[in-house]
């Protein structure tokens, strides 16, 4: 040992004291860290949307739990994707930590997430898909699957070469593409007359006026299926008015109160339900994962059951089709 | 090879100073300490949290408990005040009322219920339905489902089968009333009719969870505790999280408190540990769950980790001083004695150290065994130096009184030849100046004697070698009177004298002039005597070293005399020689004026004298 190195050795205590307690302050504290703030841009802020409101209620229970800012937003109609392009703009001023976006249009919502995506801010979107690989994570129901549940249950409720329809929501939304893609590739094996499908641009009325407008050119018409709520119910609404519900039934999707009563009335046969509000926690979920650099999956399916009037109303059936709202 | 510990820290030891191997000492002791303690103490303190804090759960949950117990039972209240009411059975009393009767009831009943309703917005809905399909729901304008049927429905059949008590369903999507689709918890209880053999209605409360979920919320968990109720078949009344839980996407281990019905739950969860702690109300059936999560309990673990750096830190810096204070007043101490053995070693002072400077300790006892060493060491140089001095003065006195044998042999085969020769008068004169030498050298003992004295010996000495040399040497003294009483050392002027004739006169070609002069110098406090020859000098290569005492072939007296005489009189007196080759050698003898009473002072047993001359007696041949 040199002798420097001895004379340091008198004041190895100190400097050991010195080192812990820097050591100790350097230790990281809890809830240091800047609260991250979110972008959430719906499909649609309509209040009736029962599925959309279900969608904000789960990215609002996500956020108390991630404890994360989450700015929800969107364009009142399904069909306005310009004002949904102009909101995600709106949002990237914000200087979000990232942007969750539920695109409305496969091709017309590109230069949104382009912008996202040029401005360096993580993009995830939600329920629909886009043209391009821009997201770097999505959060929504397989459609494809969910299509074959509603062949599936087309099967049950109709026989081979019955008459079919489709109301589907919006021809351009990914949604109604890859539900209808199902829906043909679940009926392959044992085909029915599929008639449509028929586009109501997600308006109850104009579904309603689709379906009477069928009723009228096919009397013997065995099932319409709705592609979404305001398909489902307004070809509800259209069997209904009519009062064909011995006639013919719909084969709803989503779940509303509204579809809950069709199913009771005995109009709807069934609904395939997706779970809007595990889309909604998820994806803020998946969006704080991938700020926090982990690991996540590129496409997360929050998953579609079938519901029936055998099912709507056990424990199960409840759970799906009701959310349990907390009182606040 | 592996060492013990205690051989490295031996070695260590025998490696560093006191104070370094202290400080290391304390180090390594307060470390080992603090990484031994802290997390025992870490481990203590939160386990002591933990049962604290699980004890003080439970009496929260208790609470909670005894509040929805409350809950349920004064709204059981309200419906037994409906139920024993007259209307009620006037309603549902089975064709022996008339229909005004019942319609007044009816009207009545659902006045009540539209003020209950409105003063309770815990409740749903309120209805009652008799067993022949009779019904009022809420304040009388909500219908039913025409699709749903009553007796379907599990709480109306529970409540028919249970003789008047209340029941308590699952929570449950009531879809009786149309168009209404509430997660509720419904209380209903069947009516007895008048003879209470039979139940003719069930009265109906759908409760939304306003009250129960106030009642959960109210307790503080911590951040992340909450509370939850489960029923006894499993089933899941209430969570703050009920939505996560139905979806999936959050799982609560029901199962676990069904099976344990004590103890809290503990299951370890991301790095954590939950607590469930758990109580069950009798009235209801229901369990109340508790759940804390361990890192609330134990609180900020950084927090706790600083605050014992922090401590750790002070009683190492308390540590570093406090070794530093006692290797100081170890080491300061045995430092002290250290250069004192050291001083002592370079025989610089051998007085020892003042052991009242010294603690009363093991070092103390140090200091005063060096004192006892240094006085021992002191008396054995004193009477070494006695010793020495006593040998030296015999040796002097030795030496004084001897006469050169060759000198007494020539001088004796010269009388011989001479009394040979019949030279009489010769042989009287030299046997009589060869006992007056022989007599003065043995005669007189003391040191120093007058110049007198020491001249009536030169004479003599003179005498004798004037006799032997004749005209070779010739000589003359001439010294003032004054300085005749004056002392010097005795046998100073004879060896100068005997060198001048044996090295200088005696190897001269021709006479020789040796003159012995000496007079007061001018400053009168002190003497010179002079011996001066005419002889072959010295060569100035040995004159340089002819008082160096190992020199060989000097006369043997030169380095006595100019030893003598230094010792004597220090520096500014004694011998000095000056010599040119060929020419001749003077001798200078400078001398303090000394008298008789002043001899004490000189005396050759002061030890200061002879201190320094241990090797005198090696000197002579």
């Amino acid at each position: 040992m040199s002798k420097q190195l001895r004379n340091l050795l008198s004041f190895l205590p100190l400097l050991i004291a010195i080192l812990m307690v820097s050591l100790a302050f350097l230790w990281p504290s809890r809830q240091s860290q800047r609260p991250l703030h979110f972008e959430l841009i719906l499909k649609s802020s309509a209040n009736d949307n029962e599925f959309w409101q279900m969608v904000q209620y789960g990215a609002r229970t996500a956020a108390r739990d991630y404890q994360v800012q989450v700015q929800i937003t969107g364009p009142r109609s399904e069909t306005d994707v310009e004002s949904q392009n102009r909101l995600v703009y709106e949002a990237l001023e914000r200087e979000p930590s990232a942007i969750l976006l539920a695109p409305l249009d496969l091709q017309a919502s590109l230069p949104a997430a382009q912008a996202v995506r040029s401005q360096g801010i993580p993009l995830v979107t939600l329920d629909s898909d886009l043209a391009e690989d821009l997201s770097m994570a999505h959060v929504g129901t397989d459609n494809l699957r969910a299509g074959q549940k509603l062949a599936e249950l087309v099967q049950v409720y109709s026989e081979p070469m019955d008459k079919v329809a489709i109301i589907a929501h919006v021809a351009t939304s990914s949604t109604a593409k890859e539900r209808i893609e199902g829906l043909k590739l679940g009926l392959s094996g044992s085909p029915r007359e599929l008639i449509g499908p028929f586009y109501c641009n997600s308006n109850r009325e104009t579904a309603k006026e689709l379906c009477q407008q069928l009723l009228t050119v096919h009397p013997d018409l065995k099932l319409i299926v709705g592609t979404n709520e305001w398909s489902a119910c307004g070809a509800g609404d259209g069997v209904e008015a009519l009062n064909l519900k011995d006639q013919v039934h719909v084969i709803g999707f989503d779940s509303s109160p509204t579809e809950a009563s069709f199913i009771e009335k005995g109009i709807f046969k069934g609904v395939v339900v997706q779970k809007a509000f595990n889309i909604g926690y998820q994806s803020i979920e998946t969006a704080v994962q991938l700020m926090q650099g982990k690991v996540v999956p590129k496409r997360l399916d929050s998953g579609s059951e079938k519901i029936t009037l055998d099912t709507l109303h056990s424990p199960e059936g409840q759970k799906s089709m009701f959310p349990f709202i907390a009182q606040d | 090879m592996r060492r013990l510990p205690l051989q490295v820290w031996r070695q260590f030891y025998a490696q560093n100073s006191i104070h370094k191997s202290l400080l290391s000492f304390f180090t390594i002791l307060l470390l080992a300490a603090f990484l031994f303690f802290v997390p025992i103490s870490i481990h203590l303190n939160n386990k002591a949290v933990e049962s604290n804090s699980t004890r003080y759960t439970t009496q929260l949950i208790r609470q909670v408990s005894e509040q929805l117990d409350d809950y349920i039972r004064y709204t059981e209240n309200v419906s037994r005040i409906l139920l024993y009411d007259y209307d009620v059975h006037r309603f549902l009393g089975q064709g022996d009322e008339d229909q005004l009767e019942r319609n007044k009831a009816r009207r009545r009943i659902a006045d009540r219920f539209s003020l209950l309703k409105r003063t309770r917005s815990d409740i749903y809905n309120i209805g009652l339905f008799g067993t022949d399909g009779q019904h009022i729901l809420n304040d009388g304008t909500s219908t039913l489902n025409p699709h749903v049927n009553l007796k379907d429905q599990a709480w109306y059949q529970s409540a028919l089968q249970s003789q008047g008590n209340i029941q308590v369903s699952a929570p449950h999507v009531q879809n009786l009333y149309k168009d209404h689709y509430n997660w509720v918890v419904t209380l209903s209880r069947g009516i007895l009719n008048e003879s209470a053999s039979k139940a003719e209605g069930v009265l109906a409360v759908d409760l939304n969870y306003k009250v129960i979920d106030q009642l959960c919320r109210q307790i503080d968990l911590g951040e992340r505790g909450y509370v939850f109720i489960v029923d006894r078949k499993g089933q899941l009344i209430y969570h703050p999280q009920q939505q996560l839980i139905f979806s999936g996407l959050r799982n609560e281990r029901l199962d676990l408190v069904l099976q344990e019905k004590n103890n809290p739950i503990r299951l370890p969860e991301n790095n954590d540990l939950k607590i469930m702690s758990h109580v069950q109300s009798d009235s209801t059936g229901w369990t109340i769950v508790g759940v804390s999560y361990a890192s609330e309990l134990q609180g900020d673990l950084a927090q706790t980790l600083r605050l014992y750096a922090v401590l750790a830190s002070a009683f190492l810096f308390v540590g570093f001083l406090a070794s530093l204070f006692l290797s100081y007043t170890f080491t300061r101490p045995i430092r002290r004695l250290q250069k004192a053995m050291e001083l002592a070693q370079d025989h610089q002072n051998l007085s020892g150290v003042d052991t009242s400077t010294y603690p009363d300790n093991e070092i103390g006892h140090l200091a005063s065994s060096f004192n006892h060493m240094t006085h021992q060491v002191n008396k054995l140089m004193e009477d070494k130096v006695h010793e020495q001095a006593l040998k030296r003065k015999n040796e002097l006195i030795a030496l004084q009184s001897q006469i050169n044998p060759h000198f007494l042999y020539n001088t004796l085969d010269s009388i011989i030849w001479m009394a040979e020769d019949g030279e009489t008068k010769a042989v009287v004169e030299m046997t009589s100046s060869l006992a007056s030498l022989l007599r003065q050298s043995i005669s007189n003992p003391n040191e120093l004697v007058s110049i007198r004295s020491e001249l009536s010996y030169i004479r003599s000495y003179l005498t004798i070698l004037k006799m032997r040399y004749q005209d070779k040497l010739n000589y003359t003294i001439e010294v003032e009177d004054s300085i005749l009483d004056f002392l010097i050392p005795k046998l100073v002027l004879q060896p100068l004298v005997e060198n001048a004739v044996y090295h200088g006169i005696k190897y001269k070609q021709g006479n020789g002039q040796l003159s012995l002069t000496g007079g007061l110098n001018p400053d009168a406090q002190s003497l010179t005597l002079l011996v001066m020859d005419n002889g072959v000098g010295i060569p100035a290569e040995k004159l340089a070293h002819l008082f160096d005492k190992k020199e060989e072939g000097t006369g043997v007296g030169l380095s006595n005399v100019y030893e003598r005489l230094k010792l004597y009189f220090g520096e500014a007196y004694g011998l000095s020689l000056e010599s040119i080759e060929g020419f001749g050698t003077e001798a200078r003898l400078i001398l303090p004026l000394l008298k008789s009473q002043d001899v004490s002072s000189f005396s050759p047993t002061n030890a200061e004298v002879f201190n320094h001359l241990p090797t005198l007696g090696d000197d002579h041949v």
